[in-house]
């Protein structure tokens, strides 16, 4: 990868990323030290990754950090979404996924984000992850149902 | 197969896309056995997750790194480059074959004094009779740039002494007409008296011209149409010189051939002088009928590609 293709994975890739680590972390400054580390990590493998690998390394980079940072320090909880993550136009249906997400564990709602935010089939967040393909399944199958008995419990309670 | 206990996890991966056709169709074949389970089916479609396109990253330019200056490579064309240097060959050989060819354009530059040396070609003069090229427009033999003298210093002769132009005894002074050119009245007459043995009167026969080198001087523009004209002096009476001199049609149209013929020319060149002399000749005589109108000293006449440079 050139330094110009490099530069073009910032430019198009630190939006996603950014949001991604913000839901992963629930913390914008943790958010940024993730897409910190995540950019600085493709550009010194820049020589073996190809730019059209480059978003699914990023995300890879940027999961095992959130996740992993996550385990070590356990300095997170998943309380409220970060501020960023919040604007005018959110409807309630999003504030309520939102809180939903947070009942999700960190493994899980990164699944639920690689899904929902990027478009990856199953395969490809297998691939991203680490996990195998009947893992991503499974558990992102438990991660809808934890999603949908939240939005059915809030529908009962609003 | 879908059942009653597995719906769910085909609920869940037809609300991710991820299912078959087949298994799509399957999916559709069970919920219209099982209707109440539409509702649950459009309560996964609902638990998805949508970016929020408001959070951007705002520290990108800290992730950009800067881009190596790329120097121009040169990567040559050799054909470009090739079909540019013969190009550019032809223009070179074009300009020094031009520059070789037209020697004669040069400005020939006369000064005092100059010698041709005649010596290896022996010049015969011929009746005057037997050219019948007009003597006026033959007889200034004064090349362009030929800077003639000015009259003080071109007449300055009136003790009969050798002009100051011609600084070579008068003995060797040849009868060509560019010897009789560069000398003034006083002097031409000194020098055709004696010479006069070597200059033939028209209708006399062809003598032999001993080699001598010719000297061209500047000759005063007063002077110039004078300048075929050269009449014996009386105290010479065996003189061949007529007494009321050589005409201008007699002497000159020879004269110009010979003196030309003696310039290390090819015969296009000599040719190419022939007709300068007969264009500045037509101008000596334009500017001598204005020249008295003329408050300069100095006059340039330009005829055609030629400057001539006339001093009053």
């Amino acid at each position: 990868m050139e330094v110009k293709e490099y530069n073009t994975c910032v430019n198009e890739l630190s939006d996603a990323l950014f949001r991604f680590a913000c839901k992963c972390t629930g913390n914008a400054d943790d958010a940024h030290d993730v897409v910190q580390n995540s950019f600085e990590v493709l550009w010194q493998k820049r020589g073996d990754v190809m730019q059209a690998k480059a978003k699914a390394f990023l995300f890879q980079v940027a999961y095992r950090q959130a996740v992993d940072n996550y385990r070590k320090m356990s300095r997170f909880s998943y309380d409220e979404p970060p501020d960023q993550g919040i604007s005018p136009a959110n409807t309630d249906l999003k504030r309520v996924l939102d809180k939903a997400l947070a009942q999700l564990d960190d493994q899980a709602r990164a699944l639920v984000l690689l899904k929902d935010y990027e478009g990856y089939r199953y395969e490809e967040i297998a691939q991203i992850t680490g996990l195998n393909d009947s893992q991503v399944k499974v558990y992102l199958h438990r991660a809808r149902k934890v999603l949908k008995d939240y939005l059915v419990s809030m529908e009962h309670v609003l | 197969m879908i059942t009653i206990d597995n719906y769910e996890e085909y609920l869940v991966m037809h609300a991710d896309g991820e299912l078959q056709p087949h298994e799509e169709e399957a999916l559709r074949v069970f919920l219209n056995d099982h209707p109440h389970l539409q509702n649950e089916l459009l309560v996964y479609q609902q638990v998805r997750m949508v970016p929020d396109e408001t959070i951007i990253y705002t520290q990108k330019e800290s992730l950009i790194q800067p881009e190596p200056k790329r120097g121009i490579i040169f990567t040559p064309n050799w054909r470009t480059l090739s079909i540019a240097a013969g190009i550019a060959a032809v223009i070179l050989i074009t300009v020094a074959v031009l520059r070789n060819g037209n020697d004669a354009d040069k400005p020939v530059v006369v000064n005092n004094n100059t010698t041709i040396n005649t010596a290896n070609s022996n010049t015969t003069t011929k009746p005057a009779t037997t050219n019948p090229q007009p003597a006026n427009t033959d007889t200034p033999l004064l090349q362009e740039n030929v800077a003639i003298a000015p009259a003080s210093n071109a007449t300055n002769n009136d003790n009969n002494n050798n002009n100051s132009n011609t600084p070579v005894p008068n003995s060797q002074v040849n009868n060509t007409p560019r010897g009789q050119q560069n000398n003034t009245d006083a002097s031409r007459d000194n020098d055709v008296a004696k010479n006069n043995d070597t200059k033939k009167p028209a209708g006399h026969d062809a003598t032999q011209v001993t080699a001598n080198p010719v000297f061209m001087t500047a000759v005063a523009a007063t002077d110039f149409k004078k300048l075929p004209v050269a009449t014996a002096p009386a105290n010479t009476p065996n003189s061949n010189v007529p007494v009321d001199g050589y005409s201008l049609a007699d002497a000159a149209p020879e004269a110009v051939k010979s003196w030309i013929d003696k310039l290390p020319l090819n015969d296009e060149k000599k040719e190419q002088l022939n007709t300068i002399a007969n264009a500045v000749a037509y101008g000596i005589d334009k500017v001598t009928d204005i020249k008295s109108n003329v408050s300069d000293k100095k006059l340039t006449v330009k005829v055609e590609k030629r400057r001539l440079i006339l001093s009053f």
